[in-house]
């Protein structure tokens, strides 16, 4: 009784040793990069000049 | 230990327990609250206690889940799990009244039923920079608020323990669909490392420590050798401290053997109240102790002492030449068996 309960819980968490850190890395690879406005850097150069 | 569904009473341990928790989370909301004004002065009230309030319930879930095979690694961090639930049910309510916050900040304002609005208003399955990461939530929220309702020791009683601790498995489901909620939903915009570390680490952290608290548990689960007319050889008397037990493997369940008084008494290792492991607890008082909740059996008979009615299997044990043998077949719980006599073989 308690040994299959015991044997599922490893199981499971075998599956998300391998489950959570592929969601995890996917996750930051494939995100947005970070919007910029591009006008800023003309901006910029502009008020230099 | 129970009757009439009161396993655990109101006790000062509880007490102090509860005062610990309920300080802490405040402690950290305030902290929060106050560090993250100062670090973005932008940002409106709502917007930090929305993450205050999920990064709180999302933190204690990481607590929740590691106590268990930290208590399997070593009996010091036994008193975390005495009181656990009220951590997993704590951690239920911080995650509603982060709900209850998002909903009224980015559902409430439009044509759609709040709810209809979280689960209709983007279909971005195929994307994972813009996927529908709220869904994930409220489905992790609504298996934390199954978990938190059926807590109470009336539930444990009335489902019994192995269907109950089944129906609280679902807690690793609630994990799993809350890290791709955090990863799909706050890292998409906080690109600070500091954030994805601290999740990374979580993720290390808790899968690890399960891993490593079961690969552990299998060594425990390795059958012993079957002698003659079918009692099995368990471990050496020596092998055991006074008051405490040795745990072995028979016929696929585990077996507390314990030492005391110069005897020797075999019973199941599982407690009857939350199948606890009755062969890490200890005598006291003349009664098997469970470590996790406290609920005690008579060695002898494996029957709680009256008015209390748990019973657990008992095991006929004799010693011979310094060995614990034990029979590969269980009596019915509560039966009475003549404890084996240490000085026999001395």
């Amino acid at each position: 009784m308690i040994r299959s309960i015991r044997k599922r819980h490893k199981f499971i968490w075998l599956v998300l040793a391998v489950l959570l850190p592929i969601l995890f890395v996917v996750s930051i690879v494939f995100r947005h990069s970070e919007p910029t406005n591009q006008n800023i850097p003309a901006i910029n150069k502009k008020i230099n000049e | 230990m129970s009757e009439s569904y009161l396993a655990v009473s109101w006790n000062r341990q509880k007490k102090i327990y509860d005062a610990i928790v309920g300080g802490g989370v405040l402690l950290y909301l305030a902290l929060f609250l106050g560090l993250g004004s100062v670090s973005h002065p932008t940002a409106t009230i709502e917007t930090l206690l929305i993450r205050g309030f999920g990064t709180a319930s999302i933190l204690l879930l990481h607590i929740v889940l590691i106590i268990g095979p930290l208590c399997r690694l070593s009996p010091r961090f036994l008193p975390l799990l005495y009181n656990r639930r009220h951590l997993g049910v704590t951690t239920f309510f911080l995650g509603l009244v982060h709900a209850v916050l998002v909903v009224i900040q980015f559902h409430s304002f439009g044509d759609l039923n709040p709810i209809v609005s979280i689960l209709a208003n983007n279909g971005r399955f195929a994307s994972i920079p813009d996927f529908p990461f709220q869904i994930l939530g409220l489905v992790a929220l609504i298996i934390l608020f199954l978990m938190a309702v059926t807590s109470h020791d009336f539930w444990l009683n009335n489902l019994s323990a192995p269907v109950w601790k089944t129906l609280h498995t679902l807690v690793y489901a609630a994990y799993a669909l809350l890290i791709g909620h955090v990863a799909l939903g706050v890292l998409q915009a906080e690109t600070n490392p500091l954030f994805a570390g601290s999740l990374g680490l979580g993720i290390v952290l808790v899968v690890g420590l399960h891993l490593w608290a079961a690969f552990k548990e299998t060594e425990t689960d390795t059958e012993k050798l079957l002698i003659e007319t079918g009692f099995i050889e368990a471990c050496e008397v020596d092998e055991i401290p006074e008051n405490r037990a040795c745990i072995v493997t028979v016929s696929g369940e585990r077996v507390a053997i314990f030492k005391y008084d110069g005897k020797i008494s075999a019973v199941s290792n599982v407690c009857q109240h939350q199948n606890g492991p009755l062969g890490e607890g200890k005598i006291i008082d003349g009664c098997i102790t469970c470590p996790w909740h406290g609920f005690q059996y008579a060695p002898e008979t494996g029957a709680s002492p009256p008015p209390f009615t748990e019973k657990v299997p008992t095991f006929n044990v004799k010693v011979e030449n310094g060995k614990v043998f034990v029979d590969k077949t269980p009596n019915a719980p509560g039966t009475h068996v003549e404890p084996a006599n240490v000085a026999d073989w001395k």
